[in-house]
């Protein structure tokens, strides 16, 4: 009975008008070749018709740096001020507005675990949508403290990217650890505090065995939300500071811009 | 992370199993005492695994004194219990791998940190502050912030409260396995809601181990294994045990009919007889809050507390300012999500029925005002929570126009013939307060009633009672089954009716600006709303009309359909209206809810029959 509940306004999932609308939705977001991988995704994301309707997906034109929807799909003043050498590029599906608000408080701070299948659907989807060119050698996350993860229970970053690894068969690797108890960054004002926060934020894992016979090409990043890119920044360099890494480009994928 | 010591204690022959966070307090509790000998057991992280091991243990605790044989048996019989919950659990994740440790060695823990007064002394503020309160770990160390007062170490006090017997404590998730011979299963159980099917396994990073938790409460703060739910059954409170005189102000009057309805929740109120519950059932515009007051007024004088359960937040704010104004010396307070003065202690609580499961023993009245409101599934958690919020030998008085069947059958008693005015546990007013008779609903039948609707045909059964209605000047609510329908049957109406095209429009429970819509209607600037089953109770616009587009559709139930019929003709001025319910084809609800109106009307004028003969 409660399966069959949409995850975000609770109302009944499956109705007569879902299966034209997941149609039209992956159409509008895939080609030809992931038409089949996405519409899967789509018909068992848990989102009733109404919902999906109301996904505020971004694009097709963004910014190719941080994946801000630009209707002219040109390069974003804050990318031209701030772009650095350790992240190449990031996307996102969603645009944060107040329904991924509620969708993210209900996940991290209510504890509602199921919704983590969901985000992962959706990141799969943004992967499908933007990435499709790229092979990725590898998947990793942005990861948690462990003081807050004692406070959470969970760590949903980790959750979420092992489920996606699963879906695009990209392998999953967590390459650092959270050494700074950050405050939350929401609760920060201004690009710059953000940034200083989070300077030294992340270290490598002590152990780390290389998980390819080669070193790999390219690193997909993902996380949950990309504000000012701070946290995902501060990630790829600690990756490039990693020897075995400092070729690799990085890039980074999230849910809501 | 928090471990959780078993062990047994051994008196007089006789063996029980306890669990505790910190042993030392339990040594210095019984070395209090003389003659016991306590024996541990082992130790656990995970608060539901420590519980169902003590329950095992507790079934085997009888089987001779406690030697060392017997205390290794009683480990071996641990450790294949959490071997069983182990696979049991893995199967339940998919996931095969040790999520629950046991460790079944001795050691005492660390030694109390405190001295044995302080920790008393500690334990009687703790008790005083969650008396009455089923609460969260989280939630008293957060209350306990709120009132500024100590919140480390909690468990010291909390242990030596519940050594005494005066607080309980358990997994807010508890698991238990349940045997059979075909497969064994584990059953996980929320302590707080009730819920049992729905609960999700995952794994914990505050305790490191498999930890259920229920996803049906998860909008009240997480419940799940490894975090304690505290009870501590509500005291009267000693200090304003006094009795009260004269603390009803309200100066109305009740009719003779309401006056012996009353009089019967009251004399319910105030009986010997501890527990039981009493239905007032009374008709959609009965005036039933007003029938209410001497009970609560009896309950007061007391000096006891009452609470009003209700399953809406809309009518906890409706009631709140009516009772203040009848109870003035008396302070009532307003308990919903988003209210303020949620952790504070009052005279008259209204609470939705969320916040009722915050409550444990405390109340020795409880009034449950729409019982029926509450959705389908969640019918069960209502009656749970209102159980667990009456003191023991407390009273539950359900308050409603359209009994569900469970009540019905319990309270009213069964009878052939339809519902009797009364019994020693209902009392049944089927007369409004202005004595008129309800309006009864008019049945039409119209083949394909949407498909017309939706390719723009008139539908003269639908269109000539507006225009009729509209021309008396009155105000009409439509109500449609689904929210779809909503702006499809407002745009056909608009087209149909260009006279009064801007003095209709249409509101759903999504629409951001229902409140205004619905103040607009009510101020007469608009003549006709289209409306969900949202405004099916709750709302009284005197000189209204209503019609029920396919009243066909499921959504709307008898309960449904006699509350939507009760939105007309509430006023003395204007005590009769129309109510006309459209469908394709005949429902039982439908010809159910008329039935019952119409017999509603004849028990009132066989009343009205017999006070005129008499």
């Amino acid at each position: 009975m409660r399966d069959k509940c949409c995850l975000s306004c609770g109302r009944s999932w499956q109705s007569k008008s879902l299966l034209p609308i997941q149609q039209q939705l992956a159409r509008a977001l895939a080609d030809e070749n992931t038409y089949p991988a996405l519409f899967r995704l789509l018909a068992r994301m848990r989102l009733c018709a109404d919902c999906l309707v109301r996904l505020p997906l971004l694009g097709p034109l963004v910014c190719p740096g941080c994946g801000r929807g630009m209707p002219s799909g040109e390069t974003c003043a804050d990318c031209r001020r701030y772009a650095d050498e350790h992240l190449k590029q990031n996307r996102s599906l969603l645009s944060y507005n107040d329904w991924g608000r509620s969708m993210i408080r209900q996940f991290k701070y209510r504890g509602d675990e199921r919704l983590g299948d969901l985000f992962a659907d959706l990141l799969a989807v943004g992967y499908y949508r933007h990435y499709r060119g790229i092979r990725f050698q590898l998947v990793t996350h942005v990861p948690l403290h462990e003081a807050r993860m004692r406070d959470r229970g969970f760590d949903q970053a980790e959750r979420i990217a092992v489920r996606f690894s699963e879906i695009t068969g990209i392998p999953f690797f967590p390459l650092l650890t959270r050494i700074k108890n950050t405050d939350k960054l929401s609760k920060q004002g201004g690009r710059l505090a953000r940034w200083k926060s989070m300077q030294a934020a992340f270290s490598p894992r002590e152990r780390m065995p290389v998980p390819y016979g080669k070193r790999p090409e390219h690193i997909l990043l993902i996380d949950d939300i990309y504000t000012t890119g701070s946290t995902v920044r501060a990630c790829a360099a600690a990756i490039h500071g990693m020897p075995e890494f400092a070729q690799t480009a990085i890039s980074s994928l999230s849910i809501f811009r | 992370m928090r471990e959780y010591i078993l062990y047994l204690k051994e008196e007089n022959k006789t063996t029980q199993a306890y669990i505790t966070p910190c042993f030392a307090v339990d040594k210095l509790f019984w070395e209090q005492q003389d003659g016991q000998r306590l024996h541990i057991i082992g130790r656990s992280p995970s608060l539901a695994i420590a519980f169902m091991l003590r329950e095992k243990m507790n079934e085997h605790a009888a089987e001779g004194p406690i030697d060392e044989a017997a205390l290794r048996r009683f480990r071996k019989l641990a450790e294949s219990c959490v071997r069983e919950t182990n696979l049991l659990y893995g199967r339940e994740t998919k996931e095969p791998k040790t999520w629950f440790t046991f460790s079944a060695d001795g050691g005492y823990g660390t030694p109390a940190s405190k001295e044995i007064d302080m920790i008393r002394s500690q334990a009687e503020k703790l008790s005083a502050m969650i008396a009455g309160r089923a609460l969260l770990w989280d939630e008293v160390a957060r209350l306990g912030e709120q009132r500024g007062e100590v919140t480390v170490g909690l468990e010291e006090p909390l242990q030596w409260l519940v050594l005494q017997k005066r607080a309980a404590w358990q997994p807010a998730v508890s698991l238990r396995l349940r045997k059979s011979w075909l497969r064994h299963r584990l059953q996980a159980a929320c302590e707080r809601c009730g819920e049992q099917a729905a609960i999700l396994f995952s794994f914990c990073h505050r305790c490191r181990q498999g930890c259920a938790y229920c996803p049906t409460c998860i909008n009240m703060g997480r419940s799940k294994c490894c975090t304690p739910y505290i009870c501590v059954s509500g005291e009267v409170r000693s200090g304003d045990k006094v009795r009260r005189s004269g603390v009803l102000a309200w100066k109305g009057a009740l009719t003779p009919l309401q006056g012996q309805a009353a009089e019967r929740a009251r004399a319910f109120a105030a009986s010997e007889r501890p527990g039981g519950s009493f239905l007032l059932w009374a008709v959609c515009g009965a005036g039933k809050t007003e029938l209410l007051f001497p009970a609560i007024a009896h309950t007061l004088e007391a000096g006891k507390q009452v609470l009003i359960a209700t399953p809406r937040k809309d009518v906890v704010l409706e009631l709140v300012p009516r009772l203040q104004q009848a109870f003035p010396t008396v302070r009532v307070l307003s308990v919903h999500g988003a209210s303020t003065e949620k952790w504070e202690d009052g005279d008259v609580i209204v609470a939705t029925t969320h916040q009722v499961m915050r409550y444990y023993q405390k109340f020795p009245l409880v009034v449950v005002d729409e019982a029926d409101a509450f959705p389908f599934h969640g019918n069960r958690m209502l009656y749970r929570a209102v159980q667990r919020a009456a003191a023991p030998g407390g009273k539950q008085l359900y308050l409603t126009a359209t009994p569900p069947p469970v009540l019905r059958k319990r309270l009213a008693g069964r009878t052939c013939g339809g519902p009797i005015l009364s019994s020693s546990t209902h009392v049944l007013l089927p007369q409004r307060f202005h004595g008129h008779p309800l309006p009864v609903p008019v049945r039409i039948k119209v083949p394909r009633l949407f498909d017309k609707i939706r390719h723009g045909r008139p539908v003269l059964p639908l269109l000539n009672p507006i225009r009729e209605s509209l021309r008396r000047g009155k105000r009409l609510f439509l109500f449609v089954p689904r929210i779809a329908d909503v702006p499809v049957v407002h745009a056909y109406l608009r087209r149909q009716l260009p006279a009064c095209a801007d003095r209709i429009e249409g509101v759903h429970a999504a629409d951001p600006d229902r409140e205004a819509k619905v103040l607009r209607f009510r101020e007469h600037r608009l003549d006709l709303l289209v409306t969900t089953t949202i405004l099916e109770r709750g709302v009284t616009i005197p000189d209204s009309d209503v019609i029920v587009l396919g009243a066909d559709n499921p959504v709307f139930d008898q309960a449904s359909l006699v509350q939507i019929a009760g939105r007309v003709g509430r006023s003395a001025a204007s005590p009769d209206g129309l109510v006309l319910f459209l469908l394709e084809k005949k429902t039982r609800a439908a010809i159910a809810a008329i039935r019952e109106i119409k017999r509603m009307n004849r028990l009132a004028q066989s009343l009205r029959r017999t006070s005129d003969a008499g």
